[in-house]
């Protein structure tokens, strides 16, 4: 079997799985309490007029009915309104998932960025000073929750220092047409390079918030497989041959090493899309995991179908994205599949 | 003349008194005790003995290959008339891979896995023994200008002068699609691609089965005649050790306890370990075989008092337990580290002849025909 065949077939898993998802949020749905025509009308309704609501939504169809209809909107992306936006929830969707993808991205920048290098240093000084240092961070990064770095960042960058704007994504004296949703992609194609840094003014705090869990996770597993790799033979072999030291640890062994952080940082990506939602509250940022939680507390059941096979979606694809680099990264993981069939 | 000094006139490496030990948490591991030994120019020269005698750390000391602390290295180590031991880390690397190369032990874990052969001998060609090399050189020198280009046709020369076959195909493959004959060729490649003078190598080829191992010795001694390398290697192998070099150090202990010429070793060896040694080397007259020597290396935490050897030596006496022996020097170009030949000792014995030795020790055939009798008289 050759590499990309052996992905093809992991990728025809997810979509299974993702079938699966739907058919688990369909039950559910019709376990929880809650009446979805209640919740859209209210409470001062009358139940004539819930019961009427009801038939109009097909609550009252066989349960088979209603399987087949929420299937083919599923399939045709028609996600059906929001009860508390009274919009497409396909049009929610679209607006506020930039704004959480252009977050969580940055956040995962900064993971990498910092989250990386430092694994690396710490493991060249196993045991030293700096490994303690380093450890100390992760402990901290990895215990102390997100929203609370948060609500410390915007105390003492936001409030105190006033180096950095408290909430929102642009300041109000911007204006931007929304062409994809990702401000920094948006501003900078319109050429406004003023509004562009002020959205990373913006970013920067909840961004680097965000990031740090993920950040105390990446430095330890990188130190760990670093520390593994470079008692190897090849990287003794390779420094035996006067190779350039950074060479030997950032190409050769850190290639080596890269597969569990890799396969880490796929992970840290697709959950921070529902996880990223304390942040979001703090920054008052209008991003999907905002939107999701609110939908989940209003019973709001279409927004909650739609966020959650967002969320799966696109845990589906980063999982096939980090197949794929997995293979590239370590050849041994290829050949491996294609020996083994 | 004494051990210490030179065996050639100038020769091309030369190790004084060479002391390492390791600090653990049982306490100070005492592995390489005083070693002596240098390499003439043009010269192949073998560190014959068991595993855990000292060998590899001897090795890993010239190179600088150990990290201190734990190791604790002590001693003189010369290289063409430089002292590597007080030399900056920065020139010290510029001699190691371009002038000192190396070949490791293992060739099925020396090779880098995750990069294709090509990039990791370009990757030698290219910036072995250029440890200054910062990025922007690198990224320059690897990517434009055609010196890419340049290295990797010296890579593909130098496979095909160790033999490879489809040297072209083999440079696009991963480590772990090649054989270990291959990675064996691929490594001694990588040794020779800067041209070194001084070539060292860890037993080499013992990772592999006995037909490729041969055709690797051959092809490493064409190489050796062909480059005009001067060569330090280290085996258990006697056998080896035999095919290849000029002349051969003895060591036990974390000590050199004999040095001869190749011929001279094993036609006459002296030390009581050396005769054990050779005496177990099977032989192809029918004897029957010798069943080596009794005990093994010495533990390096409480190393035992005096010559190292003598809980297994056959001809041990009160004077091996109290003083570490001097080396007796043996005509010009050989000396022994045994009080047998010292003459300000009375040793209750004659030095003993390998044939003593071989009477000393029992014999294999022995054994089982003894336990062919004791079956029978059951």
């Amino acid at each position: 079997m050759k590499y990309w065949q052996y992905l093809v077939r992991r990728l025809t898993g997810g979509v299974v799985s993702l079938l699966g998802l739907s058919i688990i949020i369909f039950g559910v749905s019709r376990i929880l309490p809650g009446n979805p025509a209640r919740m859209a009308l209210g409470a001062m309704a009358s139940e004539k007029q819930v019961r009427e609501l009801s038939r109009e939504m097909g609550l009252t169809d066989p349960l088979w009915q209603q399987y087949v209809q929420y299937m083919q909107g599923l399939l045709t992306g028609d996600l059906g309104q929001s009860l508390e936006t009274k919009r497409e929830v396909a049009t929610d969707i679209a607006q506020y998932l930039p704004a959480t993808l252009e977050l969580i991205t940055v956040a995962m920048m900064f993971t990498v960025v910092f989250g990386i290098p430092l694994g690396v240093i710490a493991a060249q000084n196993k045991d030293g000073a700096v490994d303690h240092a380093t450890r100390l961070v992760a402990f901290f990064s990895v215990s102390v929750p997100g929203f609370f770095i948060g609500v410390m960042f915007q105390l003492i960058f936001g409030y105190l220092l006033e180096w950095f704007p408290i909430t929102g994504r642009l300041a109000s004296e911007y204006s931007v047409d929304r062409e994809t949703g990702f401000l920094l992609v948006d501003t900078l194609a319109a050429g406004q390079v003023d509004a562009h840094l002020n959205v990373w003014l913006h970013l920067l705090l909840p961004a680097l918030a965000l990031s740090m869990a993920g950040m105390g996770q990446v430095m330890r597993i990188t130190r760990s497989s670093m520390i593994d790799v470079q008692d190897q033979d090849y990287v003794a072999a390779e420094r035996g041959f006067g190779l350039p030291s950074w060479l030997v640890t950032y190409k050769y062994t850190l290639k080596n090493a890269f597969v569990p952080t890799l396969t880490i940082l796929g992970l840290l990506y697709a959950s921070l899309l529902g996880n990223a939602f304390l942040i979001e509250v703090v920054f008052s940022w209008p991003g999907l995991a905002l939107y999701g939680v609110t939908a989940v507390m209003n019973n709001d059941f279409n927004a909650v179908v739609g966020v959650t096979m967002t969320i799966g979606v696109a845990f589906v694809s980063i999982n096939f994205v980090i197949d794929v680099l997995l293979g590239r990264v370590d050849p041994r993981i290829r050949l491996q599949v294609e020996e083994a069939t | 003349m004494t051990l210490a000094e030179p065996i050639g006139d100038d020769p091309i490496l030369s190790v004084r008194d060479l002391h390492v030990g390791f600090d653990s948490f049982d306490g100070f591991a005492d592995v390489v005790d005083g070693v002596d030994l240098s390499v003439g120019r043009g010269e192949v020269v073998t560190v014959a003995g068991e595993t855990g005698c000292g060998k590899s750390v001897t090795m890993k000391a010239i190179l600088r290959l150990l990290s201190e602390p734990p190791a604790q290295i002590e001693g003189e180590i010369t290289f063409d008339g430089t002292e590597l031991r007080s030399l900056p880390k920065r020139e010290f690397d510029r001699l190691k891979g371009r002038r000192m190369s190396l070949i490791f032990q293992d060739p099925m874990s020396s090779l880098n896995p995750t990069f294709t052969v090509g990039e990791q001998l370009a990757d030698t060609a290219q910036f072995g023994g250029r440890s200054d090399t910062g990025v922007l050189e690198y990224v320059r020198r690897r990517y434009l200008g055609g010196e890419r280009a340049e290295a990797r046709e010296r890579a593909v020369e130098m496979l095909r002068e160790v033999q490879m076959p489809d040297p072209e195909s083999v440079m696009e493959s991963y480590p772990t699609q090649l054989s270990g004959g291959m990675r064996q060729r691929v490594l001694i490649a990588q040794a020779l691609l800067n041209d070194p003078d001084l070539l060292i190598a860890d037993e080499i080829g013992t990772a592999l089965d006995v037909t490729i191992h041969d055709q690797i010795m051959t092809l490493l001694e064409d190489l050796i005649a062909d480059h005009d390398l001067s060569v330090l290697m280290i085996t258990h192998n006697l056998g080896v050790a035999r095919q290849v070099s000029d002349r051969i150090y003895v060591m036990y202990g974390g000590r050199i306890v004999e040095t001869a010429p190749t011929a001279a070793l094993f036609d006459a060896p002296k030390h009581p370990y050396t005769q054990g040694l050779v005496a177990s080397i099977p032989r192809l007259t029918g004897d029957p075989m010798a069943e080596g020597i009794d005990g093994s290396v010495p533990e390096y935490l409480d190393p035992p008092s005096g010559c190292r050897f003598h809980p297994r030596c056959p001809y041990a006496h009160e004077a091996c337990r109290e003083h570490r022996p001097e080396t007796i020097p043996v005509g010009t170009d050989a000396g022994v580290e045994c009080v047998l030949y010292d003459d300000r000792h009375d040793a209750p014995y004659d030095a003993p002849t390998l044939e003593t030795t071989r009477a000393q020790m029992g014999t294999i055939a022995d054994q089982s025909q003894t336990t062919a009798s004791e079956l029978g008289g059951d």
